[in-house]
């Protein structure tokens, strides 16, 4: 009986598999196409002449400045990810353990600004931000997105978990917050430490429209908005479809490799959460 | 310590209180002060200004005119505004049930003992999430595209003499569906890690009992047994899910730029179109979306509480 | 976590960056700002003092401004050398970034001074009153003012002032693949406006090109694109002897009903296709449709193309020959020293001037805005040595422009929904354009 329902897990794993990676081989496909193929001749998966040189060409395409931009994508996004662990580790616990007044009602307009997109709000925020100057430097692409009230709340759904003895048992010791947090809270909070590491990494990785709007030159571009002049979207003069296949995949190539680093631990973080509820 | 007397005699203790509930407020306060100030800085405030646009008709240049509740009045009786609320609706149904659905397949699936390569398989569902939405919204568009030229899935579908929606022209209710579609391949995989989380979190000890109850069947066992348990993962998913999906700007603006004729112009979307020239309508609009996620959100919050009772 | 592998993590990140920081070749369009930790500062100014800095904000398409900036500005660079000029890519055309911009405050150093955009925006621009005397300017220079192209003059005009320089024009033609033609028997049309193709010999011939060509139709009728369809729709309704003198076509008149039936007879009759995406030639290109109707920055592609013969005709003529006029404007605006504005309009100049005007055109693909550089002898060569390009150029006094009113966007996204109808819902075409110009006439001020 058991080997049975095995395999009817096995096919249905299977088939799901072929669907999900679909989309990414057709990608890698229309890549190694010229653009021309590219765009006449979608009915194929691959190309004709798997053209490898696309992969080059995209180096040289002007605005592209591979290596520049991510490099630039590295220092934001890993600089976010830190600041956002550190605010939302402080603030988490503060949720979590800590009756303080009007606790509850902070929390609660913490989550509803996740409502609004940053489309919406991207106005108000670049006049502020150019008054002080912050304008085409990695303040702007930086600073404003470290609170993330969805990373707090992660770390107060964990921190909830923790069992209220051990804290307990540290206070009759006569430590203050501080020191529960430094040394309870924070090295327990590996689970949720990653979760987020993880989730923010890859938002910020793919972020295009505020490194784009908040960025004036080229040099302070991050990789998502040099890969967006490859984009067959504004009046372009050239097909560029292979071209910006393969920019997707050149670019794609961090983040996954940092997911497959991160992957089990990730898994398992999750569970310890407590986010399941 | 609701409802002692405070007897006159223990003034040192009230003091002793209050000095505690002082320092615990400083504490909390303390922690949160990184979060709160960067929260009011680059949240609140431009969403603040949101609110204050919307009483007033600005085009970015120049001063906004006070015109009080004229832009509201100027979205409920636009068509198009509540065509906009239904698409909006009509995309939340399509993409969050089966974002979540096929997440919880997924993880059952992923789950099972003795399934070889496990977290093989778990990889693959995950690694869209590697993909931006900008870049899967390019790759979905050229592969599902119908005009001018056919594209893969609906050369396909041709060769194999099955109809395949002309989404991008005369059935736009599927255009919906594409966009849904991109989405689900995109997010699928983190509600899968989600309930993953929540399927080791049930103790055996009850599928032990269930057996032992004579529960028979897989689907048996899932009704009573697991899918109960997995009620607080299922909220939390479908309340954040939500408001993920409702802020959905991206798939929209690279994949059907909120057409064909209107039919994927979601509220987002709808605002979108209203920069630069009539910001005011643009933040009415904006405002009427806060609102109503908010009481959306309470709503599910309340009902969930409600359910929970039951366990 | 463990701390080994966040100690891991950590320095394969801090060498990653050395590494890349090492060997980037920045090869920046401007210049590099000065510092890059997160205590960074804005773009350093960091020439001597006396150098004006302006910023010029713009979306040319990324070879053209490699060009520009590579061969261009330092010509520029020796007649003006106290002017510096900042050249922004800004990635997207929103007309949105490029307002947030202007509403920041005169003396700000990141707001733009000079910016490419097209003439659309210009009654925005003209009630906040952020621009430069551009007419004075031009009746100073008298032989600069009647050296541009009269018909642009216009299109830069609000309010009877010239308010912005043109700085490239272009407008959309027929793209005929003639080898279709050729197997259909149809006579490929002329290039002159006025002894061109009429609608009539137009619809007789996509019904030809699509009977005696496998696997293709005539036309491609494009949807989706409200700013794209809006313009073209201009072409095909002056054409039709539509009234353009309150500045917004009068939708509801015959002519414009005439259009819409014309499309809609050739969407019906299977003789078209339809694109989501007005400006992609792809379908063409690949041999699905024999005409489309699009515009000469595709120079760079349609000069080096051979899968088939081709050649560029006017719009069918019906009352009149037309076409539509687009094309980006140069807008100086106010700036907060003499020096930037004398070097503003040093740019605006030199943009003028013949020989930047030839090399920007025969660069990019669009077609030059001033008369003499049109009759130039190079660009002259140019074009002989491209024939299809004349049927781009002979349509050019035959443009008519879009309005430049605040409210163009709503009233574009307006009929682009009434279009979209039209075309897939099968709406009735004289109501549906009777409920547009209501609406239209709810949006205008």
């Amino acid at each position: 009986m058991v080997r049975k329902r095995n395999y009817g897990t096995m096919f249905l794993l299977i088939v799901l598999a072929v669907l999900f990676l679909f989309p990414l081989v057709y990608m890698l496909g229309g890549s190694l196409k010229t653009n021309q193929e590219a765009d006449s001749k979608p009915e194929t998966i691959f190309p004709e002449q798997p053209q490898w040189r696309n992969y080059i060409d995209i180096f040289d395409a002007p605005n592209f400045n591979i290596l520049l931009q991510t490099r630039n994508s590295l220092i934001v996004t890993f600089t976010v990810t830190a600041g956002q662990i550190f605010v939302a580790a402080l603030a988490g616990y503060a949720f979590a353990r800590i009756r303080f007044i009007w606790r509850d009602t902070i929390f609660i307009i913490f989550l509803a600004t996740l409502i609004l997109p940053f489309e919406l709000i991207f106005v108000p925020l670049y006049l502020m931000l150019a008054k002080w100057g912050w304008i085409n430097s990695f303040l702007a692409l930086i600073v404003p997105v470290i609170a993330n009230p969805f990373a707090i709340f992660m770390f107060r759904q964990f921190f909830i978990t923790v069992p209220i003895e051990l804290e307990e048992a540290m206070r009759m010791d006569g430590a203050g917050y501080m020191r529960i947090f430094l040394s309870l809270m924070l090295p327990l909070s590996g689970p949720p430490f990653l979760t987020i590491f993880i989730l923010t990494w890859l938002a910020e990785w793919s972020a295009l429209l505020r490194p784009m709007i908040f960025a004036r030159t080229p040099d302070m571009w991050t990789l998502q908005v040099g890969l967006n002049f490859l984009n067959r979207g504004a009046q372009v003069t050239t097909p560029t479809t292979a071209y910006l296949m393969a920019g997707i995949a050149l670019a794609s190539i961090p983040p996954v490799v940092i997911f497959l680093i991160m992957q089990r631990r990730f898994v398992e973080g999750i569970a310890q959460t407590g986010i399941k509820g | 310590m609701a409802g002692r007397r405070m007897r006159p005699a223990s003034f040192s203790r009230t003091l002793t209180i209050m000095m505690h509930k002082f320092r615990t407020t400083l504490a909390g306060y303390g922690f949160i002060f990184p979060a709160i100030v960067l929260v009011a800085i680059f949240l609140l405030y431009p969403i603040g200004f949101v609110i204050y646009i919307s009483f007033h008709k600005w085009g970015i240049l120049g001063t906004p005119v006070f015109v009080g509740l004229k832009n509201y009045v100027t979205i409920f009786s636009d068509d198009r505004f509540w065509q906009a609320v239904l698409n909006t609706g009509y995309y939340m149904v399509l993409a969050v049930p089966t974002q979540i659905g096929l997440g919880l397949l997924l993880a059952i699936l992923v789950n099972r003992k003795g399934t070889a390569g496990r977290g093989f398989f778990r990889t693959i569902y995950f690694i869209p999430l590697s993909i931006s939405f900008v870049a899967a919204g390019i790759i979905f568009q050229w592969i599902l595209t119908t005009t001018p030229i056919e594209g893969f899935l609906s050369h396909l579908f041709g060769q194999l003499g099955l109809p395949f929606p002309q989404w991008e022209t005369t059935d736009s209710n599927w255009a919906m569906v594409a966009i849904a579609l991109m989405n689900t391949w995109k997010s699928a995989g983190y509600a899968m890690v989600i309930y993953l989380a929540g399927l080791q979190g049930i103790n055996r000890d009850y599928y032990e009992a269930a057996a032992i109850d004579g529960a028979r069947s897989e689907w048996q066992v899932f009704r009573y047994i697991t899918w109960p348990l997995l009620a607080p993962t299922t909220v939390l998913l479908v309340i954040s899910t939500v408001i993920f999906t409702v802020r959905g700007f991206e798939p929209i603006f690279v994949m059907t730029q909120g057409g064909p004729a209107g039919a994927t112009t979601t509220l987002v979307y709808y605002l979108y179109e209203k920069f630069p020239n009539t910001m005011g309508v643009s933040s009415a609009a904006a405002t009427f979306l806060l609102v109503a996620i908010l009481v959306l959100t309470l709503v599910q919050f309340l009902a969930s509480r409600r359910a929970e009772s039951y366990y | 976590m463990s701390k080994r592998r966040l100690t891991l993590l950590t320095s394969i990140f801090l060498l990653l960056v050395l590494l890349l920081a090492a060997c980037s070749d920045a090869k920046p369009a401007t210049k590099e700002p000065a510092a890059e930790e997160p205590a960074g500062e804005e773009p350093a100014a960091e020439e001597p003092a006396d150098k004006a800095v302006l910023n010029l904000w713009h979306t040319i398409p990324p070879e053209t401004e490699e060009f520009l900036v590579s061969e261009l500005m330092p010509k520029f660079y020796e007649l003006n050398p106290s002017c510096e000029i900042a050249v922004n890519n800004l990635g997207i055309e929103d007309p949105a970034l490029i307002r947030t911009g202007l509403a920041l405050p005169i003396d700000d150093p990141t707001r733009p001074h000079l910016w490419w955009m097209a003439s659309s925006e210009t009654g925005a621009y003209v009630d906040a009153d952020v621009l430069a005397d551009v007419d004075g300017w031009l009746n100073a220079n008298p032989d600069i003012k009647s050296n541009v192209i009269p018909a642009l003059l216009e299109l830069s005009s609000y309010e009877g002032k010239v308010r912005s320089l043109p700085w490239m024009t272009n407008n959309t033609a027929m793209w005929i693949n003639t080898d279709a033609f050729e197997a259909a028997g149809v006579a490929v049309p002329s290039q002159n406006p006025e002894e061109t193709w009429t609608w009539e010999e137009f619809s007789d011939a996509m019904q030809k090109v699509t009977d005696a060509n496998d696997g293709m139709v005539g036309f491609l009728i494009t949807t989706n694109q409200a700013g794209w369809d809006f313009w073209t729709f201009h072409a095909w309704y002056a054409a039709a002897g539509g009234d353009l003198s309150a500045g917004i076509p009068d939708v509801a008149s015959d002519a414009a009903v005439r259009t819409l039936q014309l499309q809609k007879d050739l969407l019906a009759n299977d003789l078209a296709t339809t694109g989501t995406e007005g400006w992609d030639a792809a379908a063409w290109y690949a041999g699905e449709v024999a005409v489309v109707a699009n515009g000469p920055w595709n120079f760079p592609t349609l000069s080096t193309f051979t899968d088939f013969n081709f050649t560029v005709v006017p719009y069918p003529r019906d009352a009149v020959p037309a076409t539509n006029l687009g094309g980006n404007q140069l807008f100086i605006g106010k700036t907060p020293t003499p020096e930037q504005e004398a070097c503003a309009f040093a740019f605006g100049e030199y943009m003028l001037t013949d020989d930047f005007q030839i090399a920007f055109q025969k660069q990019s693909g669009n077609l030059p805005v001033t008369a003499t550089s049109a009759a130039s002898e190079e660009y002259q060569a140019h074009l002989a040595a491209y024939p299809f390009l004349a049927g781009f150029v002979n349509q050019t006094p035959f443009g008519v422009a879009r309005y430049p009113i605040p409210e163009y966007t709503d009233i574009s996204n307006a009929f682009s929904l009434a279009w979209d109808d039209v075309m897939f819902n099968d709406a009735d075409i004289a109501d549906r354009l009777d409920a547009l110009k209501a609406e239209i006439e709810g949006i205008l001020p």
